[in-house]
């Protein structure tokens, strides 16, 4: 096989927290345990979890912007933390990242121009800029805007148009990936889907890989190939999307599915799922057992002995549980 | 625009344009010592009266305000130009390099401004230049905090992920997205420390370490007019009048300016 586009190993990230007195030793707490992914080009992975369980510092981890302890990410084979400065700015060209926010992503103070621009001054430079503000205008017309909202300020748009210019801004150096950080719970529901089929349209245009992380199922499973599923910075399920969202093997997969609100169903029973509620991060006692142990429905003795490994369920399907 | 925006600028200019006339014209020459017409009230030839050595009043006020807006803006640029770069390299950096930064503004904090000033000039000798220096210096940990206070939630922003995934350095981040997104906290803050400065320069002066004579200034007006309080009362007023629009002037600017260039309040318009 060749080397995929994106292929993580064995991430470890731990974040040292504020000293609760000047002389005590810094403690640090562990956010993602050994993390392993890879993604194919032009494919779309999910990253689905709760909050806390590490989905945004995965991907901050693969943006190159928080130097894992462990472990690599590497891009089309090269090792992002590996590289030199200069090395680490022409791989950057390679992949561009989305962000949950549309009236955060973009400077207030920039011009829709300016914004766009700013990844193709930065990372080619040396390179002629006559071409520039035809790629600005190719770019807009992707994403749905007229080549007029150049000159316009963020403040001018909806938050729909808004994610569509940090679409652009991600798209204009033609990346292979695009890492995308809850980039539509912010929206309305109906602006939502639009976003949505933008992405799927501009995925299939330009041949895009989506890093698509997002704590909302439906959405992860209209746009994702494949999804992992995140708990306490660990994957506890991986493979296909609808295979894992129709017959999820991990229990704590199977709490998440169930906890989608679906109309009608369970209102008249709503004493019975009281399993799988929130498993507030409690990841510092981490013991030598199954770290979903404490929340399992399903745990027997062997669980707080033995953690269970990411294994191969079916092709291409795998869980970390004892019992899947 | 504002009330306090339109009155601030009239009095603001106002005192800036005296001081502008006063380097090509003066009713009568500030330093010329006429003692046959000393301590007179206000009068057709002499519009605010004379002094003890018989000079005129209105053109030392004219001169003085030129040295006042001199050694405040000197001091405001010493204080921005050294504290506004350092705050930005704290928040910027964060770790050892903040925690440095802020021990040292607090260091500087602990002694009491206008005291450390007075030092400053007893020791490097008074006048005008060190007087300058000696406000600038108190100036510099007032710009490193608030320019590091708010810039810090902006490098949390996500525009300046987004800049870093386009590989965009520290510095160029700096430039581009956090001076411009709070340079209307530090116009405002600037205003308010050039009337500061304007005070401590009087404050200076009048205990003779700042503006050195013949050279008039209002705090030197102010200390000499207090031997003759009883002959000639309105010899104190004036200067203190003086001082006090030009503090209120610029308080009422700053206000003004903050007002108009709140992002929040400039999008409902």
């Amino acid at each position: 096989m060749s080397t995929p586009l994106l292929e993580v190993r064995n991430v470890v990230r731990d974040y040292t927290l504020p000293r609760p007195s000047l002389f005590s030793r810094p403690v640090a707490l562990r956010v993602l345990h050994g993390v392993s992914l890879t993604l194919g080009a032009g494919q779309s992975l999910g990253i689905v979890g709760e909050s806390g369980s590490g989905k945004s510092t995965l991907a901050r981890t693969v943006m190159a912007l928080d130097r894992p302890q462990e472990g690599e990410v590497r891009i089309d084979g090269e090792n992002l933390y590996a590289l030199s400065r200069t090395d680490l700015r022409a791989a950057r060209r390679k992949f561009q990242a989305i962000f949950q926010d549309p009236y955060g992503s973009l400077d207030p103070r920039h011009s829709v121009r300016r914004i766009i621009s700013e990844p193709m001054r930065s990372l080619e430079a040396g390179q002629p800029g006559t071409s520039r503000s035809d790629r600005i205008g190719e770019v807009l017309d992707a994403v749905g805007l007229s080549p007029a909202a150049a000159d316009k300020y963020p403040h001018e748009f909806s938050g729909g148009q808004r994610q569509r210019i940090a679409i652009a801004r991600a798209l204009v150096t033609r990346p292979a990936l695009i890492v995308a950080d809850e980039p539509v719970s912010a929206l309305d529901v109906s602006v939502q889907a639009q976003v949505l089929n933008l992405m799927m349209d501009l995925q299939e245009r330009f041949n895009l890989a989506y890093l698509f992380i997002s704590h909302d199922l439906g959405v992860v499973r209209v746009i994702t190939d494949r999804v992992a599923v995140i708990h306490l910075g660990r994957i506890v399920e991986e493979g296909p999307t609808g295979e894992v969202f129709d017959g999820p093997r991990h229990p704590y997969t199977q709490a998440l599915v169930e906890a989608v609100p679906k109309p009608f169903a369970g209102r008249r029973q709503r004493g019975r799922s009281a399993k799988g509620h929130a498993s507030v991060a409690a990841s510092g006692a981490a013991g030598a057992g199954c770290p979903y142990e404490p929340q399992c429905p399903l745990a027997q003795p062997l669980c707080s002995m033995e953690a269970p490994a990411l294994r191969l369920l079916a092709p291409e399907h795998s869980a970390a549980c004892h019992f899947a | 625009m504002s009330r306090s925006l339109l009155i601030g600028g009239l009095v603001t200019a106002a005192i800036v344009g005296m001081a502008l006339v006063s380097l090509v014209w003066t009713p009568y020459s500030p330093t010329a010592i006429n003692i046959a017409k000393k301590l007179q009230g206000p009068s057709l030839t002499y519009w605010l009266g004379t002094d003890a050595f018989g000079r005129d009043v209105f053109s030392m006020i004219m001169v003085g305000a030129r040295n006042s807006i001199l050694v405040s803006v000197v001091a405001v640029a010493v204080g921005a130009g050294i504290g506004v770069p350092l705050g930005a390299l704290a928040a910027a950096r964060g770790g050892m390099i903040d925690n440095f930064v802020m021990r040292l503004t607090d260091l500087a904090f602990a002694f009491p401004a206008l005291l450390t000033a007075v030092i400053i000039t007893a020791v490097f000798g008074p006048g005008a230049f060190n007087a300058m220096l000696a406000i600038g210096i108190f100036n510099i940990p007032v710009f490193a905090r608030l320019t590091r206070g708010s810039s810090l939630g902006l490098w949390k922003r996500e525009y300046v992920l987004a800049a870093r995934c386009a590989g965009r350095g520290d510095i160029a981040i700096t430039l581009d997205h956090v001076l411009p997104n709070i340079g209307h906290i530090l116009i405002v803050q600037a205003t308010i420390q050039f009337a500061l400065a304007i005070v401590a320069e009087a404050g200076l002066s009048y205990v003779g370490l700042g503006t050195q004579p013949p050279q008039p200034s209002w705090g030197k007006m102010l200390n000499d007019a207090q031997t003759y309080i009883y002959q000639a009362p309105l010899l104190a007023v004036f200067p203190g009048l003086a001082i006090t629009f030009a503090v209120l002037g610029l308080n009422l600017l700053g206000d003004g300016l903050r007002d108009l260039l709140d992002p929040r309040i400039r999008r409902q318009r």
